[in-house]
């Protein structure tokens, strides 16, 4: 008799690199706002400059990708009468395919896109910026090397585009991110040249400077979200607990409002809405679903579309263990989980504009008060 | 027995209640038997005469606690207080301890003329169990150090001999057990005994010692005898005042000034929501073998009644920290291969940040705490 196939086991190591994954692409993110907002001569970061992660641009009928339609670049940044789009990408698959379908989904960047901070939302030209891994950037240079030598030459561009690569490094004293230039040029010859060079950004500038940063425009393994509204938000709506009930033992029931979670994680650990076009991050999907998934986890219950209790409780271990360990035991429920990802449509914007990919993140207000050198 | 013009328990409880003639009192106290003069230092964020009294009708069962009810008000207080312990023999201890309140910002003097095993089974649980509205404050080597200094720039003529020490020693890399717990009988000056422990990697708990002086080429007790604790409690046999000004108002004065230098960092619309990061700064490049970042994620996923979920482990290291007495949170991060950075999350109690940053002083090692700049 054949014995039954045994239960997988869960393995935290897949949902630790998933985060970890996530988290450089937020160092990417970041690191790439703070080259693009140095002023080299000056060597500050300039307080003019205006950036936004996941803003809601508007194609022009023109495009070749999509046409007259809402995009979300990871990120947007205009800096002296000039901007740069960015798309970062975490992905570390080997599959040629993957990349030439991204390549092509940038091409929609290379278009007289509207929403710049100027009165017409427009600006004359703007540069394409891809960040990819560090591992990966090579085969995506190769595959743009190739199309620029095809005749078909289907992915082509207008504009200046580069491909940029991040990666982490321990230096002699702190941990960087790195940044460099691998394939294309920017407008601003002097960045391109030193982005060819490499630029490595001290991480714990980039924690000076931008705050405790832990979202970028698209949805972080759920693992992630859990941990942190377990640790960070949720003890927040608690205050004082009553010592009498011990240390440890008992549950808390705390009611929590989505709007409010999604407020104390924007304003902490994500990006605030600046104006119209600037979106959620985290959204607010993104944090229902958590709550839905507490739901299934018998650790909260709802109480209508937005108001959730959460019988809080001291967990044991690591809690980003914990919470991976949840999904995976729970995952057949899960599955049938189908909470909508989109976001409603910009407000002021008359009907929603047809929408290409799900909007992803909001924009960031310039911290120029803060502004310190930091290359 | 006592003389005329000494103290007993009785009559320190039962005279005037203000600070000096309490301090004169203690001062020519007589103790009986096994009874000590045992003061612990205690930072309490509401006034805590009044959190006290809250706290009659909210002890556990085990736990009676009971104010001393006087015909007028008065600054110094007494309480009492009854423990039972013990999982198969059934016991109980049963203490008084004055409350001298708020004497540098929000620390106070909790005193009581016991024996040893009021403070250990009475006292020291009910502060543990007062927490985090009660907090203890936690003090470095070279501060325990200093108080033994200033003990000897006080009385010059007399000399500190270490008698007794706690300590934990950390051990090396591929021992099972991380630290050796050890207590110590010596006899050594005070100066040598540091000395030494900084060279084995030895940080002490607790110092007891005994004050002496040098008579006909030889050195006679002066029967006073100490102990001082990094977790603020301080014990003597007599010379009261003495500890009180070389010792008490010091471990005030610091731990006032560390409970306040890690107050206000929860964030909030005020500070618009921008973290307030301390740091540990080491004098060498700790971090820069990769075996000591390991071995501080091992430290702190030892945190007592707390979590560490951990988000990167190498190179860098980055976990989050829950204490589950209060909830507050915090990040650690090393970044530098100097530093730990602390970064409070939303809600962060000093009280939080202290218990953190004490086990990475006490399980890891101690630095230099501040405010953390880029």
């Amino acid at each position: 008799m054949a014995r039954p196939a045994s239960k997988p086991k869960y393995d935290h190591t897949i949902t630790r690199e998933d985060c970890d994954n996530y988290y450089n692409t937020v160092l990417a993110a970041l690191a790439l706002i703070n080259v693009l907002r140095w002023d080299e001569p000056g060597r500050k970061l300039d307080p003019d400059a205006r950036f936004g992660v996941g803003r809601r641009m508007t194609t022009s009928e023109k495009n070749v990708v999509s046409a007259s339609t809402v995009i979300t670049p990871d990120v947007v940044l205009q800096r002296a009468g000039k901007g740069v789009v960015g798309e970062i990408t975490n992905s570390l698959t080997e599959n040629d395919e993957y990349w030439a379908e991204k390549l092509q989904q940038v091409c929609k960047y290379d278009d007289s896109l509207l929403g710049w901070w100027t009165k017409d939302e427009k600006l004359p030209t703007h540069d394409v910026v891809l960040v990819v891994p560090h591992s990966r950037v090579v085969r995506v240079t190769d595959i743009l090397a190739k199309e620029k030598s095809d005749e078909k030459d289907t992915i082509k561009f207008n504009r200046h585009v580069a491909v940029i690569s991040f990666h982490r490094h321990s230096g002699a004293a702190k941990e960087y991110v790195d940044l460099m230039k691998f394939f294309g040029d920017l407008s601003d010859a002097d960045l391109s040249e030193r982005l060819r060079h490499g630029i490595p950004v001290a991480q714990n500038i980039l924690l000076k400077v931008y705050g405790d940063r832990k979202f970028v425009d698209f949805p972080p393994p759920m693992a992630y979200v859990l941990q942190i509204m377990w640790d960070a938000v949720f003890p927040s709506y608690i205050g004082e607990l009553p010592i009498a009930d011990g240390a440890n033992k008992g549950r808390t029931p705390v009611k929590v409002d989505l709007d409010r979670i999604c407020e104390d994680l924007q304003n902490n650990f994500g990006f605030q809405v600046d104006d119209a076009r600037g979106t959620e991050v985290p959204a607010k999907a993104w944090i229902k679903k958590a709550l839905e998934h507490l739901v299934i986890f018998g650790m909260a219950s709802r109480i209508d579309d937005k108001t959730y209790e959460v019988q809080y409780r001291a967990l044991k271990g690591d809690h980003v263990e914990y919470f991976g360990g949840q999904v995976f035991k729970h995952k057949g429920k899960l599955d049938l989980l189908g909470t909508p990802l989109l976001q409603p449509p910009l407000p002021g914007f008359g009907p929603p504009l047809p929408v290409s990919s799900p909007p992803k993140s909001p924009t960031i207000v310039p911290d120029t008060a803060k502004a310190t050198p930091a290359e | 027995m006592p003389t005329l013009f000494e103290e007993t328990k009785f009559s320190v409880f039962a005279g005037g209640k203000d600070l000096p003639a309490l301090l004169n009192r203690l001062e020519r106290v007589f103790l009986d038997g096994k009874q000590q003069i045992q003061v612990v230092v205690v930072a309490s964020k509401r006034p805590i005469l009044q959190a006290l009294r809250e706290m009659e009708a909210l002890t556990p069962a085990k736990i009676t606690l009971k104010e001393h009810v006087e015909d007028s008000p008065t600054s110094v207080v007494a309480f009492s207080l009854k423990r039972r312990y013990g999982v198969k023999e059934k016991k109980s201890v049963t203490g008084d301890f004055l409350v001298i309140p708020e004497l540098r910002g929000s620390m106070s003097l909790l005193v009581c003329l016991e024996p040893l095993v009021f403070w250990h089974e009475g006292l020291s649980p009910f502060l543990d169990w007062a927490y985090p509205r009660f907090v203890t404050p936690f003090f470095t080597q070279a501060e325990l150090h200093q108080f033994v200094r200033n003990i000897h720039n006080a009385l010059p003529t007399h000399r500190v001999r270490i008698r007794r020490t706690s300590s934990r020693e950390r051990l090396k890399a591929d021992a099972r057990k991380k630290f050796k717990s050890q207590v110590e009988w010596t006899d050594i000056d005070a100066d040598s005994l540091f000395r030494e422990a900084a060279a084995r990697n030895t940080f002490f708990r607790s110092i007891s010692f005994e004050l002496v002086f040098p008579k006909d080429e030889k050195i006679v007790s002066d029967e006073t005898f100490g102990t001082i604790s990094k977790y603020g409690y301080v014990s003597c046999t007599s010379r009261f005042d003495l500890f009180y000004r070389t010792i008490l108002q010091p471990m005030m004065e610091y731990g006032e000034d560390r409970l306040r230098f890690l107050q206000g960092r929860t964030r909030n619309e005020t500070t618009n929501f921008i973290p307030k990061p301390v740091k540990i700064e080491y004098d060498s490049e700790v971090f820069s073998n990769v075996q000591q970042i390991a071995r501080l994620l091992e430290t702190l996923k030892r945190f007592k009644h707390g979590s560490c979920s951990v988000l990167h482990g190498n190179p860098y290291l980055h976990v989050s920290m829950l204490d589950n007495y209060d909830y507050s949170a915090a990040d650690v991060w090393v970044l530098n291969r100097n530093e730990v950075l602390i970064v409070p999350q939303i809600r962060t109690s000093e009280a939080a940040l202290k218990r953190i940053i004490s086990h990475i002083f006490e399980n890891f090692r101690e630095g230099i705490l501040g405010e953390a700049r880029v």
